[in-house]
């Protein structure tokens, strides 16, 4: 048992406003802590003013339910068509032969329904050649993903990750801006490997498709959003338009050894 | 005015103190707490935790709490290791039998359990609210309260005997 008494800093602060629930009383402890910290009121209301945190809460309150601004696309999408055709184009010649076109590793053979359904395919790396991950799945610092999208249909995707310090990566398109590729294959490996780093507790890639063309920017201003809140870049939906389609990949990470 | 009427101005000058202070005790980091204070009037203002005809200092504790709790679960493996000083409350005001289990007792309640029980830990061993208040507080029953502590408890000390097997 602790030697001194414990203070309910809870019960203090209800009494410094009070709001200290009928028939509660303080010790001569908590009361004492009470002057302590209600002599602390107005220096933190000086630190940190009331009308600056105010205005702070509304600006992320505005920015998290402002809708998108409406996407070029819908201004210029006789020109971003063909534009978009062009960078899955590219993109596509440019591939390496894909390990994920040949079958995975025997040992790891992806289930059914996660290869046939649209989503992430995500495989690691390793000596003997490559391993299926699934959602839930361990994954330490230092390993090396390879991300594929596969679609049930051709539509233009962005995929990002965030990780377990905010961090938003995005892998397709790999920049911030720019159209969302149109894809027309029902599987597509990213270009380029990804090798995580030192960022804990997870990393979460994010698949936003839609059936109509889309600015990235749109993905990765929701997705910095979602950001901001430990909880919902683990778990959270990023707001965007009803008609885009999301799904999630969350590797949890763990320390090395 | 905010959502829902909310004079955030008002409300902030009037709780912010006590918000900022419940932050600053589990995140023993200023701008962190600075930060959480923020996120705890924007969940009040998006209505995501509703009073419930609680006091609005209880439901903005409360907010304060899961808020801080969420902020530790993300940096749980930071190698500050800062969630030690909310260890050592459990360490010591838990009563429980030695730190290794109020370790695992926290190392359960980032991991795997939902955002209730930690709240409900935290009020109880940290707090030291009897089950009673922390029944009133999250609105549950007082045996609803004892059986999520007691399976805390039990869940953490299978873990504890399965890290010590391990171990051999």
């Amino acid at each position: 048992m602790p030697s001194e008494p414990i203070i309910r800093e809870w019960l203090v602060e209800r009494a410094i406003l009070g709001e200290l629930p009928e028939g509660v009383e303080l010790t001569e402890a908590e009361r004492r802590r009470k002057d302590e910290l209600q002599a602390q009121d107005a220096g933190i209301l000086r630190s940190y003013p009331a009308s600056v945190v105010a205005a702070r809460v509304r600006a992320r309150l505005d920015e998290a339910s402002t809708p998108p601004a409406v996407p070029l696309w819908r201004v210029a999408l006789p020109v971003l068509g063909p534009l978009s055709a062009l960078a899955v184009a590219l993109l596509v010649v440019g591939l390496p032969e894909s390990t994920l076109d040949r079958p995975l590793s025997s040992k790891h053979q992806p289930e059914t329904t996660r290869i046939k359904g649209s989503g992430l395919v995500v495989v690691r790396k390793t000596d003997a050649g490559t391993e299926a991950l699934r959602p839930g799945d361990n994954v330490a610092q230092g390993t090396q993903l390879q991300l594929a999208v596969r679609l049930v249909g051709p539509a233009h995707a962005v995929v990002v990750s965030v990780d377990g310090r905010g961090i938003v990566t995005p892998h397709l398109p790999d920049r911030a801006d720019g159209p969302a590729p149109f894809l027309e294959e029902e599987l597509l490996r990213l270009p380029h490997s990804y090798e995580l780093d030192d960022a804990p507790a997870f990393e979460r890639f994010i698949l936003v498709s839609s059936a109509e063309p889309f600015e990235s920017a749109l993905v990765i201003d929701a997705a910095e959003q979602l950001a901001v809140d430990p909880a919902g870049a683990r778990e959270g939906q990023l707001v965007l338009p009803d008609s885009f389609t999301q799904q999630d990949f969350l590797l949890r990470k763990v320390s090395t050894p | 005015m905010g959502p829902d009427g909310i004079d955030i101005e008002a409300v902030y000058t009037r709780y912010g103190p006590m918000v900022l202070r419940r932050c600053r005790r589990l995140l023993k980091h200023e701008q962190e707490a600075v930060d959480a204070v923020q996120d705890t009037f924007i969940r009040l203002l998006r209505a995501e935790e509703r009073l419930d005809g609680h006091a609005l200092s209880s439901l903005l504790f409360r907010i304060a709490t899961n808020v801080c709790l969420n902020r530790i679960r993300w940096r749980r493996r930071h190698p500050e290791d800062p969630d030690e000083a909310l260890l050592r409350h459990l360490a010591e005001q838990n009563g429980a039998e030695d730190r290794s289990l109020a370790g695992r007792v926290l190392r359960r309640l980032f991991e795997q359990q939902p955002e209730s029980t930690g709240l409900i830990a935290v009020l109880h061993w940290v707090d030291g609210m009897t089950h009673a208040e922390v029944a009133r507080e999250v609105g549950m029953s007082v045996s609803g309260v004892r059986k999520r502590l007691r399976r805390l408890e039990i869940d953490a000390r299978r873990f504890q005997e399965m890290e010590s097997k391990d171990a051999v």
